[in-house]
C-alpha cells in the first residue's frame, strides 16, 4: 500500500513539474491523431481561456462532438466567422471530421473555448483536456499553454 | 432604442447583413445592420472623442495629435481575435525599437459594461504597457465606434440566455481592422485582421 503511494506520488510530482512538449505529445486512437494541443495564457477575471489543436482522421469518419476539462466549467468548441472585416463567433455543436483529412483548430478559425477557468492558465504549464468523439470515444489529451496572444506553431507571426 | 445602441453600421463589410442580438434579460431583438458599398478610400474616418484611459483620466482625440496613432477595436473578454492582434501589435512596437515612442497604440474597448479602465490596465500589463485602453460610456463608446465607422453587436446564444443570471456570458461581434491615423488626426490606412507584426512595423516606420 505504502509502496503504490509511493509510486502515486512520485507521479504526481513527475506531472507538476512545467514542461511542454514531451507531455504535450500526439495522442493516436484508432485512425485519429490529436497533434499539437496548445491554449493561450488566460488573461484573467472572468475572461474565457482558448485551446487550439489538430485532428487527423485516417479510420473511417467520425466527428468531435465536445470537450470538457477540470481547469473550466464548461467547454465549448467556436468558429469564428469573418465577413469581410468584421469576426462574428458560434458556438458550434459538432465538428465532422472527414475519412483521410485534417481539421485543424488555429487563431481566427476553430478554437476550444474554456469558459469559467477555475485557475489561472499560465505560460508554460499544462493541463488535460478531454475531446468526445462520436466513434473514437473519449481521448484525453496534454494541453501546453503558451503566452496570451500566442500563435501557436504559426510561421508568419510574432517576432 | 437599446438594440440600436448595440448595432453601429460600419460600412465596410459592403453588403446586408442579419443579426440576431439579445439583450441582458430581455428578449430577442433582430437587428439588421446594412453596409455601404463604399470603400474605405473616401470614407471620412475619425473624429472626435471624449474617453476615459486605463490609467482613468478622461482624454480626448486632441491628446493623441502630434504622432501616429494605431487604433484598434475590441474587448478583453474576446479570446481569439483581440489577442491576435494585440500580440502583432505589441510585437510591431517591439520592431519599431526607438521609434515606437514616436507612435500611439490604442485599444479601444466595445465591451464598455466589462472593460472598466481597471480591466484594461490588467489587459494591457499582459500584453503592452505602450498600448493605452480606452473605455468609456456605452454612449461615448457608440460614438467613436461610429466616428470610425466601427461595427460591434452583442452575441449572446439562446443557450446562454437559458441559464442563470451570473452563469451567462456573452461575446461581441466586432470589426477586426487596425487604422492608422496621421499626426493631424486623419485617416491614412487600415490593417486588416492577421497582418503580421513586421509587415505593421515596416508599413508605419516609412511614415514615420
Amino acid at each position: 500500500m505504502k509502496t503504490i503511494f509511493g509510486a502515486v506520488l512520485a507521479a504526481a510530482v513527475i506531472l507538476a513539474v512545467p514542461a511542454g512538449a514531451s507531455l504535450a505529445a500526439d495522442v493516436t486512437v484508432g485512425g485519429l491523431t490529436i497533434s499539437n494541443p496548445w491554449a493561450r495564457a488566460s488573461t484573467g477575471g472572468s475572461r474565457p481561456g482558448v485551446a487550439y489543436l489538430t485532428i487527423a482522421n485516417k479510420g473511417g469518419a467520425d466527428s468531435l462532438t465536445g470537450a470538457g476539462s477540470p481547469v473550466a466549467g464548461r467547454v465549448e468548441l467556436h468558429r469564428i466567422v469573418h465577413d469581410g472585416d468584421r469576426a462574428r463567433m458560434g458556438r458550434i455543436g459538432k465538428i465532422r471530421l472527414p475519412k483521410g483529412k485534417s481539421v485543424e483548430f488555429k487563431p481566427g478559425g476553430l478554437h476550444i473555448m474554456l469558459l469559467g477557468l477555475k485557475r489561472r492558465l499560465k505560460e508554460g504549464e499544462t493541463f488535460p483536456l478531454t475531446l468526445y468523439f462520436a466513434e473514437a470515444g473519449r481521448v484525453d489529451v496534454t494541453v501546453r499553454i503558451m503566452g496570451a496572444g500566442a500563435m501557436g506553431d504559426h510561421k508568419g507571426h510574432g517576432p | 432604442m437599446p438594440a440600436l445602441a448595440l448595432v453601429i453600421a460600419a460600412g465596410l463589410g459592403g453588403f446586408l447583413i442579419a443579426d440576431t442580438a439579445r439583450l441582458p434579460g430581455g428578449s430577442a431583438v433582430k437587428t439588421r445592420v446594412i453596409g455601404t458599398t463604399g470603400t474605405v478610400a473616401g470614407a471620412s474616418i475619425g473624429g472626435p472623442f471624449t474617453l476615459t484611459n486605463h490609467r482613468g483620466e478622461a482624454v480626448t482625440e486632441k491628446d493623441f495629435l502630434g504622432k501616429h496613432t494605431l487604433i484598434f477595436f475590441g474587448f478583453t473578454h474576446c479570446p481569439d481575435i483581440c489577442p491576435t492582434t494585440m500580440n502583432e501589435i505589441a510585437f510591431a512596437l517591439d520592431r519599431l525599437g526607438d521609434r515606437a515612442k514616436d507612435l500611439n497604440a490604442l485599444f479601444v474597448t466595445i465591451d464598455p459594461e466589462r472593460d472598466d479602465p481597471e480591466a484594461l490596465g490588467d489587459y494591457m500589463e499582459l500584453f503592452d504597457k505602450r498600448i493605452t485602453g480606452l473605455t468609456g460610456t456605452p454612449e461615448q463608446i457608440a460614438g467613436v465606434a461610429k466616428a470610425f465607422r466601427i461595427f460591434y453587436a452583442k452575441n449572446i446564444s439562446a443557450d446562454e440566455q437559458a441559464r442563470p443570471k451570473e452563469d451567462r456570458f456573452y461575446l461581441m461581434d466586432h470589426s477586426t481592422i487596425t487604422y492608422l491615423m496621421s499626426p493631424t488626426g486623419e485617416f491614412i490606412r487600415h490593417y486588416s485582421y492577421g497582418t503580421p507584426a513586421k509587415a505593421l512595423a515596416d508599413d508605419i516606420r516609412a511614415r514615420l
